[in-house]
């Protein structure tokens, strides 16, 4: 009972995790920002999930913070069909890989499209001290493997799935459990190689993150969670480019079903804080996603 | 659907520093170009966009036959358009943009670039995409 249990919790965080890693891509284009690693939770070895997620974009927090909804017959969406797997390599330290098809869907006026391609590759580790259990790190790095804006064989750019970067996040986690309640937080610094094709320089960005959570007794999980992330002006050829820099927000309303011993079904509704608070430079978008994940777990 | 808002900015090569924008036609000057850009429907919109451009000299006479081309930056997210406008003579100066693709809103540089014998010159708009 003790083991489902914190199986159950650890959903729950994965489920919020899950979530935050489909709106840190909210645009890929542009802002590159890495969320945490996929992750086994206890007695796991090997994990894979497959998610599809649709967001939509309503309108755009401009540099300013101003919010600048969309004019009529604009419309910009974008699904994702997403494979990821998680191993464990000792009782410490955990593997994953994971990528995208990015389906983009644009309409302005008579002129529309729809096009795709694969995100960029992200391969991460996990590493949770034996002594420290509240506590794990991470580092994840993005491969460039997406189709920059200058690389996009669509008129619209519908099929523009990455910056043309790669990038490296080292982060670290807490999460502390009481009850039928779960707490994580966490935080992290991204780095990002220059971009290929525009002349952008490498740059820092970072994030946090927070989740809060609640088992029930038939261990459905519900959790709320809110991620922040912020860069500082891009550059090129050494001068700033004026109103470059970014902020985005997502929450999140996260839920884990167990469907049978290995398999759970992973559900997230998330949108941007409709506030020039919590968002600058980025689009405002509200979106879906669920995840099947498979575990198969050791002794 | 918003106006054309068009303002002009320096174009890097030492142009002289002056506004020109109404409904129908912005003004952007390099240190040795002229251009007039006239959009149709006297609007730029987040998507395809077309434009006339009509190029001139320092002294204000029209530059035929000259090799121009059109490209497009947001310094807010570092990037260019999915594709290059192209561009067609019209003769007597004039030159036909096609395809001014502007994806996202926000402030977007178009950047006209008139080659021409020893004339070799850009002059920049700025264009805000609602």
């Amino acid at each position: 009972m003790t083991r489902l249990f914190s199986i159950s919790i650890f959903l729950s965080a994965l489920a919020a995790c899950v979530a935050l890693e489909r709106s840190a891509a909210a645009m890929s284009c542009c802002g590159s920002t890495l969320a945490q690693p996929d992750r086994l939770g206890p007695c796991e070895h090997l994990a894979l999930q497959v998610g599809a997620s649709s967001a939509v974009s309503l309108g755009s927090f401009l540099s300013d913070g101003a919010y600048a909804g969309n004019p009529a017959q604009v419309f910009e969406g974008e699904e994702r069909l997403r494979l990821s797997a998680a191993v464990r390599l000792s009782p410490a330290w955990q593997l994953s890989a994971g990528a995208a098809w990015v389906q983009g869907v644009r309409s302005y006026g008579q002129v529309r499209s729809t096009a795709g391609w694969f995100s960029d590759v992200l391969v991460g580790a996990r590493f949770d001290p034996p002594t420290w259990t509240s506590w794990a790190f991470t580092a994840m790095v993005g491969l460039p493997s997406g189709r920059t804006m200058a690389e996009s064989h669509d008129l619209l750019g519908a099929d523009v799935t990455g910056q043309g970067a790669a990038s490296l996040r080292a982060g670290a986690v807490y999460q502390r459990d009481w009850s039928l309640n779960y707490i994580v937080v966490g935080a992290g610094l991204t780095a990002v190689a220059p971009e290929r094709g525009t002349g952008v320089q490498a740059t820092v960005n970072g994030d946090l993150f927070g989740a809060l959570g609640h088992t029930f007794r038939n261990r459905v999980n519900l959790a709320v969670s809110l991620s922040t992330a912020a860069a500082p002006p891009l550059t090129r050829q050494g001068e700033a480019l004026p109103g470059s820099s970014w902020l985005h927000s997502t929450a999140s309303l996260s839920s884990a079903w167990p469907l049978s011993y290995r398999s759970t079904l992973l559900a997230s509704l998330f949108a941007t804080p409709p506030t020039g608070l919590l968002a600058r430079n980025w689009p405002l978008q509200v979106g879906v996603m669920v995840n099947l994940r498979w575990a198969w777990m050791g002794d | 659907m918003r106006m054309l808002m068009l303002a002009l900015v320096l174009s890097g090569c030492g142009g002289q520093a002056s506004t020109g924008s109404n409904e129908a036609t912005a003004i952007a000057h390099g240190k040795d170009v002229t251009v007039t850009s006239s959009f149709d429907a006297a609007q730029v919109i987040r998507g395809v966009n077309d434009a006339e451009l009509q190029v001139a000299d320092a002294t204000g006479v029209p530059v035929d036959e000259a090799e121009v081309s059109v490209s497009l930056f947001m310094p807010a997210h570092g990037h260019g358009a999915s594709v290059n406008p192209t561009i067609t003579p019209q003769g007597g100066g004039r030159y036909r943009a096609e395809n001014i693709v502007c994806t996202m809103p926000g402030m977007w540089q178009m950047t006209v670039h008139v080659v021409r014998g020893a004339l070799d010159d850009t002059a920049v708009f700025d264009l805000d995409i609602p």
